[in-house]
């Protein structure tokens, strides 16, 4: 199972990261950034199949550790999908999509080690042959210019 | 009296604590491990400053759960005194214990220094030698030390008296310019409504040696002495 948390200050609490972030904002020219404020995203994996009795304990927990509901509010998603639900996942895989698209970029260590070892050697032949591609492009366009 | 000062994994105060009781005002002062969850038979319990498990998730969230805390837990139950400093001030707001929360401060700045402080009110174990008004000098130290509470608790914390300490100036007056960390009501401490339970921002085991700057703070450890033992036993 996937269960996904997100914690927020609660609208009556001031958050004054989250108005640092948006005088920042402002000032790097998104003057129509009215509001930000700053929580956090908890992504769990957990082990069994029992959805709602791991919902109901999980909804404690939210209340008695992950959030202090004296200044924060809470969402918990919990699913039994393998793959994530939410838009953190969304944006993982758009991550790992650039990657691909471009070798230039170095991939993070833990994407390396996670993939199967002949996928990553096919990997690194393939980069190899792009490389190659790629520099063979570069040279032409300097030619041009 | 038998003083335990809790060690927490990230606990940095808790020395200094242990000292002061100790060496300056001769208390049987000892540590105790959070695992450990005995408090080996504790008259008073301190809940020390620092980064319990580094701060992490919110300050407190974590070492409010350790073994420690639940015997603290019973202990305040039980009429037992408990002072939260600092992290230990935190640390007993997210144990419920005391009202409200301390959240990041409105500046966003760690403030390090020291602050005149108004002593409220004498009506409790904790000011019992200090005054109305008194004017208290004892540093600050912290990042998230701005204290939130709803409307009805705060209007509950001034009906009760809860509040024993406000950031103000040297005359007394607490305003915004004299508020460190953006705390309501510019509080800086308060008890619970059984008055056993006392949390604070500032140090006061930071001040109680002349040699260190200042002795203020020593005397909010010799009022819970004063008010737990019958006077004229405190100098043996």
């Amino acid at each position: 199972m996937k269960a996904e948390i997100i914690v927020t200050p609660k609208q009556s609490v001031y958050d004054p990261q989250g108005d640092a972030v948006r005088r920042a904002m402002q000032h790097l020219g998104m003057e129509c950034v009215e509001s930000v404020r700053i929580g956090k995203f908890i992504e769990l994996e957990i082990s069994g199949k029992n959805v709602e009795k791991t919902r109901v304990k999980l909804d404690q927990i939210c209340k008695d550790l992950l959030s202090n509901p004296v200044i924060e509010d809470y969402v918990l998603k919990l699913g039994e999908a393998k793959t994530p639900v939410s838009a953190a996942a969304k944006l993982k895989a758009l991550i790992e999509e650039a990657t691909d698209d471009d070798d230039e970029i170095p991939l993070p260590a833990s994407k390396i080690k996670s993939k199967d070892k002949a996928k990553d050697k096919s990997d690194k032949k393939k980069s190899k042959k792009e490389k190659k591609k790629d520099k063979k492009k570069k040279d032409k366009k300097k030619k041009k210019h | 009296m038998r003083w335990a000062v809790i060690q927490f994994p990230g606990s940095n105060c808790d020395q200094d604590c242990y000292h002061v009781l100790k060496h300056v005002l001769g208390q049987d002062a000892y540590y105790v491990w959070h695992k450990n969850d005995s408090l080996e038979g504790a008259d008073a319990v301190i809940v020390p400053g620092g980064f319990s498990y580094g701060d992490y998730l919110r300050c407190g969230a974590i070492a409010r759960w350790s073994p420690v805390m639940q015997s603290v837990k019973a202990h305040a139950a039980n009429g037992g005194i408990v002072i939260g400093i600092c992290n230990g001030f935190q640390v007993l707001c997210e144990a419920g214990l005391l009202p409200g929360a301390l959240i990041r401060n409105r500046s966003l700045h760690f403030r390090c220094e020291s602050r005149p402080l108004r002593v409220e009110h004498p009506h409790s174990i904790f000011t019992k030698k200090l005054l109305t008004g008194q004017i208290l000098d004892i540093p600050i130290a912290h990042g998230e030390g701005n204290y939130f509470a709803d409307p009805e608790t705060l209007k509950s914390l001034q009906i009760n008296r809860q509040i024993l300490f406000t950031y103000s100036d040297r005359a007394g007056r607490a305003t915004p310019e004299t508020n460190p960390n953006g705390s309501a009501l510019n509080i800086a401490g308060i008890m619970n409504k059984e008055g056993n339970v006392l949390g604070m921002m500032p140090h006061p085991e930071r001040a109680s040696e002349s040699i260190l700057g200042g002795s203020d703070g020593k005397a909010i450890f010799e009022s819970v002495i004063e008010a737990k033992e019958p006077k004229g036993a405190v100098a043996a």
